[in-house]
């Protein structure tokens, strides 16, 4: 007897490739971009108060990244860091992206990730204190710089932090005086 | 009759590990669900440490395997399988139950075995990079042939789902097992201050934090506290542990207060921690990763000792958020911060494990066994009659996506002699094996109304029984005016509506029609929900248009002027992956619109999130409190339909023969009815509460066992009635 796919995997179709470059550009505002266009180019997966604060700043151009449009090629060119607040796993869209229930989205972050560092990004972690799910230590292990904790040997004689390191702490400083 | 199952762990049951002890716990659990069982040992017997408890069952038949002389005592993989072969050969076991990865691979060269086969694998890959291709492709074998596939909990059920598509719809839990020794009266009077006794059993380790536990006696009785620490277990951790962190341990077990038991016999382990208030399970943040729980975790609940461990969603889930042992962080200072007023938390935290621990016994494990062996699904009747002459059932079509469970369970069943002629397409197919099905069968079923049912009115034998399941798309094929419908004997629709309107357009008697709504395996789906699930929104399929996708989006927009808290995760293929939609223009611009909206409103923006689809549903489920189904027509409506089973709350748009399939309580009359509903739904633990058991009752209608006996009664009685069976 042949043996047909049944049930649910009958409706099972090859992913299209092209899915997520093309979700992205029909679904993200145009020029994806906000803030100043002429600064530096970051994507967030983060609260939307984290954005506002970097694009208030008029020195970079501030986009999210979507779990839907994990496309490298979409913002490759232009972003040089990303930055992940944690918190901004427990709602929207990216919620759940940590437990072993979102694993496609995670696998597909991670994967963005990778080719996103091998395109010369840096991945900004902001300190949080959530509740610890399955893939919670997997995302803190690809993060290039926690925030607040960068280390550089003074002897190198760098003469300061850099720019984004500085503006995401006075982020997290305001946040902490408003409680 | 009493069921019959072959165990096989691919670990040696002469050493005492968690592997072993589990594989004895199998045994045990499986007995006591009155399964005979015949567990085949893989080493020659050297001592009866483990086994002598199963002596005493007169439902366990220990087997040694075959043994060369000239090699060690133990079964490789391969002769395993060979040897369980062998035995199936001649006792036909009803089922067959394995550990370990290595022997499922060797399995999936014999599927006669595998498909009554009940897989238990724990050294999966994880995560997805540490999947070979290799790994991956003989995984997905097992999987897609195995009778089942066991999961130790929900996270490894997901993950498992996630990354082996096929095991999705045969995944059940099989959680870990305690042994009885470690339940001790839960009234048991325990001595409180000012002595604080803490215990540790297990592996020495850096990850776990051993080194550090020495620590606590002497930096808590500096802040005035009296402290003990007990340390069972005399396994140290050599390979990855830092240089002369081995010797750090030993000597950090003879500081004061700190009493180093070493390795003792197991049935002694529970009487060395019973004093003991707290036990410790302290852990690297690095292993919140895992995706188990901690069979030593399990016992401190069992013997009345709570836990004191890592705050993880998995752990809040076990024992509640508001636990209070929970460390928040993996420092000594959060140990310290965690121990600080123990007392005044221990009896709350204590009722709370004693109870949970019950769910982890072995006399739980085999009442859950039970029920899973003799549902439905997990019937064994086939073994008996395959032999027998049964009734010859082909059924016909070219789409089975909403036949699986009917599938399984009449094959299950035993009842019918089951064939399939898979249609290429709607209109094609091998017309030589269609004929060869004509010749051989006694029943032909034709899953959907289409070509198929044409072409089998105008080929059947005189005699032979045809029925067919109608769905909806069909009442408008040009091929309905051809079908020769004097030759069909009795159609099944999945809704009363489909079947007036049938009736409406066709000559075709009423007695011979009747509904069997589609099916859903209510088990799979009943899973727990994420915390805050309920201000997620579910949306599966939005191709074609009149799915709707547009309505959901205005309920989104209206309930974000509420609380911005509400998302919408949109599941399935994409417009433009459906080339007949997509290029009928008037679609196009009903796509470029509601993307348009999309795009223009930044909240909504970040509030709607397009997901893939994946046989995965029971797993996605867990994120999506509310189950939306917008759609201007539907014949069924198979996605909310599993929402409901997994506990959502369903929004049903009202549509012609919405009520007949979903009740009045989940059909909306409105938006603002829906919007009203909704924000009730996430934001009153009551209503939320009610409207999921309500879901979860009404998809009970729809379980398997149910509508394989409706098909079973469409396809045999009338027949059996004029003894052509």
């Amino acid at each position: 007897m042949p043996t047909p796919h049944i049930g649910r995997h009958a409706a099972s179709v090859p992913l299209d490739k092209g899915r997520r470059a093309r979700i992205g550009k029909i679904i993200q505002p145009n020029g994806i971009w906000f803030g100043n266009n002429r600064g530096r180019h970051i994507l967030t997966i983060s609260s939307s108060q984290l954005q506002m604060h970097l694009s208030s700043l008029d020195r970079y151009a501030v986009a999210s990244l979507r779990t839907d449009a994990m496309d490298v090629s979409l913002y490759s060119d232009a972003a040089t860091a990303l930055v992940i607040e944690p918190s901004a796993f427990e709602y929207g869209m990216w919620f759940g992206s940590l437990n072993a229930a979102g694993t496609h989205a995670f696998n597909a972050l991670d994967t963005f990730i990778q080719s996103f560092k091998k395109s010369g990004g840096v991945v900004y972690g902001m300190p949080g204190h959530e509740t610890s799910d399955v893939y919670t230590e997997f995302l803190h292990d690809s993060f290039d710089v926690v925030v607040g904790r960068m280390e550089i040997d003074p002897s190198w004689g760098v003469p300061s932090t850099p720019q984004l390191m500085q503006d995401l702490m006075a982020y997290m400083e305001e946040k902490e005086n408003s409680k | 009759m009493t069921t019959s199952c072959l165990l096989y762990g691919d670990v040696n049951t002469n050493v005492l590990d968690g592997s072993s002890v589990w594989l004895v716990s199998m045994a045990e659990a499986l007995a006591r669900a009155d399964i005979h069982v015949t567990l085949l040992l893989k080493a020659k017997i050297q001592n009866e440490r483990l086994l002598h408890p199963l002596r005493s069952y007169d439902k366990i038949t220990i087997i040694e395997g075959y043994y060369k002389p000239d090699q060690p005592a133990m079964m490789s993989p391969n002769y395993a399988v060979r040897r369980m072969d062998w035995l199936d050969s001649q006792d036909n076991y009803d089922m067959i139950l394995t550990r370990g990865k290595e022997v499922a691979y060797e399995l999936s060269s014999r599927r006669h075995l595998l498909e009554k086969t009940w897989v238990y694998i724990t050294d999966i890959p994880y995560p997805y990079t540490k999947f070979s291709p290799h790994q991956h492709k003989m995984l997905s074998r097992v999987f897609s042939r195995a009778r089942r596939v066991l999961c130790q909990t929900e996270d490894a059920r997901s993950y498992v789902e996630a990354s082996c598509p096929d095991a999705a719809g045969k995944s059940i839990l099989l959680p870990p097992m305690v042994a009885d020794d470690f339940y001790k009266d839960a009234t048991a009077s325990h001595p409180g201050r000012p002595t604080l006794r803490l215990a540790y059993s297990g592996k020495f380790a850096p990850e776990w934090k051993t080194l550090e536990m020495c620590e606590l006696p002497s930096l808590l009785e500096s802040s005035g506290r009296d402290v003990t620490l007990t340390m069972v277990g005399d396994k140290f951790q050599g390979k990855g542990a830092p240089p002369g962190w081995g010797d750090e341990m030993r000597e950090a077990l003879e500081r004061e207060k700190v009493t180093w038991l070493g390795g003792i016999p197991r049935h002694d382990v529970p009487a060395a921690l019973e004093q003991a208030h707290l036990g410790l399970s302290w852990r690297s943040n690095s292993l919140n990763t895992s995706l188990e729980i901690s069979t030593k975790v399990l016992e401190y609940c069992a013997l009345g000792i709570p836990p004191v461990l890592n705050r993880t969603r998995a752990h809040e889930q076990l024992l509640g958020a508001d636990y209070p042992f929970f460390l928040d962080g993996d420092s000594i200072e959060d140990v310290l911060s965690c121990l600080d007023g123990a007392e005044n938390h221990y009896e709350q935290a204590r009722k709370v494990t004693t109870e949970i621990s019950k769910r982890f016994s072995i006399r739980a494990a085999a009442t859950r066994l039970k029920e899973q062996i003799s549902s439905q699904n997990s019937d064994f009747s086939y073994r008996n009659v395959q032999t027998a002459e049964r009734p010859r059932v082909c059924i016909a079509g070219h789409d089975f996506k909403f036949f699986g469970e009917v599938l399984a369970g009449l094959k299950s069943s035993g009842e019918v002699d089951l064939s399939i002629d898979h249609w290429d397409s709607l209109h094609t197919h091998d017309i030589k094996r269609s004929r060869e099905s004509v010749e051989r069968n006694d029943f032909i079923v034709c899953e959907w109304a289409g070509p198929n049912l044409q072409w089998y009115s105008e080929h059947k034998r005189e005699g032979q029984r045809l029925v067919a399941r109608l769905h909806a798309f069909e009442l408008n094929g040009p091929w309905m005016e051809k079908i020769r419908w004097s030759a069909v004997d009795e159609i099944a629709f999945v809704s009363e509506h489909y079947r007036l309107e049938f009736l409406q357009r066709f000559d075709f008697p009423h007695s011979k029609t009747r509904v069997i709504p589609n099916s859903i395996d209510v088990t799979d789906f009943n899973r727990p929900k994420l915390a805050d699930s309920e201000w997620h929104m579910g949306l599966v399929g939005m191709v074609p248009f009149l799915k709707r996708p547009d309505r959901a989006i205005e309920l989104l927009s209206l309930l974000l002027e509420h609380d911005e808290r509400f998302t919408l995760h949109i599941r399935g293929r994409m417009p433009w992956e459906y080339s007949y939609h997509w290029n009928r223009g008037n679609q196009r611009e009903l796509y470029q619109n509601f993307f348009a909206r999309i795009r223009k409103d930044p909240l909504l923006n970040s509030r709607v999130v397009f997901e893939p689809f994946g046989p995965d549903m029971a797993s996605w489920f867990r994120k999506i409190g509310i189950v939306l189904s917008p759609s201007s027509q539907e014949s069924f409506h198979m996605a909310p339909a599993e929402g409901l089973a997994s506990g959502s709350m369903g929004v049903i748009w009202e549509r012609a023969g919405a009520t007949d399939i979903f009740g009045t309580e989940f059909v909306v009359s409105s938006m603002s009815d829906a919007v009203s509903r909704c924000l009730r739904f996430a934001q009153d633990t009551q209503y939320r509460q009610a409207q999921s058991s309500m879901a979860k009752h009404h998809a009970a209608v729809w379980d398997i066992p149910q509508n394989v006996s409706d098909w079973t009664d469409l396809i045999l009685q009338p027949v059996v009635a004029s003894g052509v069976a």
